[in-house]
């Protein structure tokens, strides 16, 4: 039998039983989604940890300035609703995020090429060493079914990797968009959740280092210098980390389309990966 | 309660700016105790928002969580298929010597 025709027999008789891998343009959704959620986990994670001990130095400020007892933080109470309990159940949560994407980038670029390889050349050799009256293929045609089997294995690779994709970001669909609106409000200042507790500590700091001004009291100014600085911080990397998740559940929800049909738009997930990115750079800056 | 939740907070940063602004001492305790009244409004929202939804992250996360093993498990297999292809060279690996000795 002809070399080539050997090899396109073999390959042709398997195809049909492994199903299709994913296209250039899934592949590429998967990966900038999977990248970006990777970031924001990370830098969301580093947020909440931030606020936590700002929001006990804000407060520690109060206490040093000594304003009426109504205006005082309640001393047993420092870090309010930041409790290391409360605290490490977001940050798991934004792990699980981060992990996601570190995983489904790590499924989607995971390269079964050098054991491939390795195998077709053992089986080669394997054959090759049969005697000569066990041998009924040529080295040219036995260097093909070699390839053959290497790329054989190469597609049941791509096939199963394109069915877990699909069936992950799926599956998980409503799981992730739900833990994204969590962290979403606890970075949103105007959802009343923890970002609002930080505004609420940064806010009393402000009228208390205020009213400690008049005697120019150098504690004052120091504490409307950090008030002012959480302010800005505020502005800088909450509310947009804020937005950039709420980018993430659109993303997340064209991903798991992308993969289904191949054919819709990625302005998305491309929104959501520019965000991070401004997102991160911000962070980094004010840190 | 989010809308609710981001005009207050608006407007408690909008008081924060007035007071600071403010010369006259009388109109600045009149801001002042105006502050104190909706930073302790705010401050109640934010206490059942966070209690609430704490109870909600563990049943989100335990749920991520398990997509994140199954994904784990998905890039074991795709090593696994190698690693089948690896098994079957080997065998005809010991077979080519099986069939050399007897040769």
């Amino acid at each position: 039998m002809d070399t080539v025709l050997l090899r396109r027999w073999f390959l042709a008789a398997l195809f049909p039983l492994l199903g299709c891998g994913l296209s250039a343009v899934q592949r590429g959704a998967v990966t900038e989604f999977s990248r970006a959620t990777a970031t924001l986990g990370a830098t969301t994670s580093a947020e909440l940890l931030r606020m936590r001990a700002k929001t006990i130095d804000m407060n520690e400020r109060r206490l040093r300035l000594g304003a009426p007892t109504a205006d005082q933080p309640d001393h047993t109470d420092l870090d309010e609703n930041f409790d290391p309990a409360v605290v490490l159940v977001r940050m798991q949560a934004a792990e699980a995020v981060q992990d996601f994407g570190v995983l489904l980038l790590a499924l989607v670029e995971a390269s079964e090429e050098k054991p491939l390889e390795e195998a077709s050349d053992r089986f080669v050799q394997s054959v090759r060493r049969l005697g000569s009256e066990n041998r009924r293929l040529s080295d040219e045609q036995l260097e093909a079914v070699g390839k053959a089997v290497q790329a054989v294995g190469g597609l049941i690779v791509e096939a199963k990797r394109a069915r877990a994709v699909k069936e992950i970001v799926g599956s998980s669909r409503e799981q992730v968009a739900r833990l994204l609106e969590l962290l979403e409000g606890d970075l949103d200042p105007g959802a009343n959740r923890l970002a609002t507790q930080y505004l609420l500590t940064t806010e009393r700091l402000l009228v208390a280092a205020d009213g400690g001004l008049e005697g120019a009291r150098p504690q004052a100014v120091e504490a409307m210098r950090l008030g002012m600085e959480e302010r800005n911080r505020r502005d800088a990397v909450l509310a947009p980390a804020a937005q950039a998740v709420g980018r993430m559940r659109a993303a997340h929800a064209r991903l798991a389309e992308v993969l289904e049909h191949d054919e819709v738009s990625l302005d998305d997930v491309r929104a959501f990966g520019a965000s991070v990115r401004g997102l991160a750079d911000a962070a980094r800056m004010l840190r | 309660m989010a809308t609710l939740g981001k005009s207050l907070s608006r407007t408690l940063v909008d008081l924060t700016d007035l007071l600071l602004k403010e010369k006259d001492p009388e109109r600045k305790k009149q801001l002042r105790d105006q502050h104190r009244e909706l930073a302790a409004l705010l401050q109640k929202l934010v206490d059942e928002s966070v209690a609430r939804d704490t109870i909600e992250y563990e049943k989100a996360t335990a749920a991520v969580t398990e997509a994140n093993d199954a994904l784990k498990d998905a890039k074991k297999d795709l090593g696994q298929v190698a690693g089948a292809i690896k098994k079957v060279a080997k065998a005809l690996d010991l077979v080519a010597k099986v069939a050399a000795k007897l040769g």
